[in-house]
């Protein structure tokens, strides 16, 4: 009998050690990516049902499939954004009257005017007429002269634009006046996908839109996720990684969008007061709880500039940010000390400042 | 038959022993050697290339559109060579390694991905 009862409690103990691997594998993994507002979305979400993590990827995407038809500034070839882009109609209607816009185009609109505020106009959602200009968001770049310049930013006023929170009305004052969502709008949209992604009770997750990271929750194991920063001159490398859970990571650089004229690098990320390039900076990153925040604070940060982009970056609560100087001198603010590690790769000089 | 018993516990501990040890192995030779290349065209996987043994070719693809993308692939790494996309964005990117990284052409709805699970980091903010 005694002998029995051991081969059978060592076949239970075979029986349970399959049993803890199994749950183990029970969190599968489903990621999948579409091209949506220009630039490639990938979504991976794991789930303990097969439907239920398919099912959060489809949702997802449908919610940038909202958005970008809400916030698309040009009507693409057999799509009928040109009805339902907001942006498109408010442009349209600039100096002729108000708008009735969507909830998240009002969000969205409120959030900019409040980040144009606080940085003294170096994020400006009215840079439209400076971006055509430029070509950005067109197939053709050019350098502009500086009067097409000056005239276009006397078109570029985050001031002028009117909301109206109880009619849900969005007003440009002035004709030929623009707004330009993107800076803002694939981190709202991001953020609205986490929500979602949420709501459906998904627990872990990473969102990348085009670079625009969420890490929801952890990774399955409990540890946190790691998010690389490119390296801005090497696309083959990593300047750092950053160990986070439930954040959002958003990188801007001027290797993004960029045309190259008589040796000179011209990116689209460009100051609002000259309607020219930003130059002392070749990319920063920024660490938020809001990926909309995220998304659009390195704007300001890239346009102020090292110097007054850290004193910008450390006067917002919670926010976290990383400078490449165009020196390639990196610095960052004290919050990240304990969540951030460099690669050493790419010969850049680290500034701690603690 | 106390012997039996004996010979039967033993060869069922054997048998647990070798399973865990070739499932610790078959994982390790996974994360070690698994560094491959993922083409992808509209978003949908079109091909899947082992990069750790690849041989040096050239893969063109053409979407439905007419329009393609050269894909040069060498041992360890790949880039997109040439393209008829108007920013040339994609071919700028040059040459990718690491798992993580990728080359996109968004106007062509065109991109390639390292993948590998020596991969040290989740996603890569860019």
């Amino acid at each position: 009998m005694k002998r029995w009862s051991l081969v059978i409690s060592l076949l239970f103990v075979i029986v349970a050690c399959s049993g803890c691997r199994l749950k183990h594998a029970q969190l599968k993994e489903f990621t999948d990516e579409k091209f949506i507002m220009d630039t490639l979305i990938r979504v991976t979400v794991y789930s303990d049902d097969e439907q239920k993590g398919k099912g959060a990827l489809d949702k997802a995407f449908a919610e940038f499939e909202r958005i970008n038809n809400l916030t698309d500034r040009f009507p693409k070839e057999g799509e009928n954004t040109s009805v339902s882009s907001d942006v498109i109609r408010i442009n349209e209607n600039a100096g002729i009257q108000p708008v009735q816009v969507s909830a998240d185009t009002l969000n969205i609109v409120q959030r900019s005017i409040y980040y144009a505020q606080l940085s003294g106009g170096s994020f400006d959602i009215t840079i439209g007429p400076i971006m055509d200009l430029w070509g950005f968001g067109k197939n053709v770049q050019r350098v502009p002269s500086d009067d097409q310049i000056e005239k276009a930013l006397s078109l570029v006023d985050y001031r002028k634009v009117v909301v109206d929170p109880d009619n849900g009305t969005v007003y440009l004052q002035q004709p030929g006046m623009s707004l330009d969502f993107g800076g803002v709008a694939k981190g709202y949209a991001t953020e609205e996908a986490a929500k979602i992604l949420r709501e459906l009770g998904i627990e872990h997750a990473i969102i990348n839109a085009g670079g625009n990271v969420y890490a929801l929750g952890a990774r399955p194991d409990g540890s946190p996720w790691r998010v690389g920063v490119r390296d801005p001159r090497n696309e083959d490398g990593l300047l750092a990684i950053l160990s986070v859970k439930d954040i959002s990571v958003v990188t801007s650089g001027d290797y993004e969008r960029y045309f190259e004229e008589g040796g000179l690098r011209y990116s689209h990320l460009i100051d609002p007061s000259t309607g020219k390039q930003a130059r002392d900076l070749m990319q920063t990153t920024v660490v938020a709880e809001s990926s909309t925040d995220a998304d659009i604070i390195n704007k300001p940060l890239f346009v102020l500039g090292r110097r007054q982009g850290m004193s910008f970056a450390e006067s917002l609560q919670g926010v976290g940010a990383i400078f490449v100087g165009a020196d390639k001198q990196v610095t960052f603010t004290g919050n990240l000390t304990n969540q951030l590690e460099f690669t050493g790769n790419g010969g850049y000089q680290i500034i701690n400042q603690q | 038959m106390k012997n039996l018993n004996y010979y039967i516990l033993a060869g069922l501990l054997a048998l647990v022993l070798i399973s865990f040890g070739v499932s610790h192995l078959v994982r390790r030779q996974m994360e070690e050697g698994d560094l491959r290349l993922e083409i992808y065209a509209n978003g949908q996987l079109y091909q899947k290339i082992n990069l750790s043994e690849a041989a040096s070719e050239e893969i063109k693809i053409i979407n439905k559109d007419g329009h393609y993308n050269v894909v040069e692939i060498e041992k360890g790494r790949a880039r997109i060579r040439e393209a008829d996309c108007p920013n040339q964005i994609c071919v700028r990117t040059g040459w990718i390694s690491q798992p993580g990284q990728i080359a996109v052409c968004v106007p062509n709805k065109f991109n390639i991905e390292i993948k590998g699970k020596s991969s040290n980091v989740d996603t890569i903010s860019y």
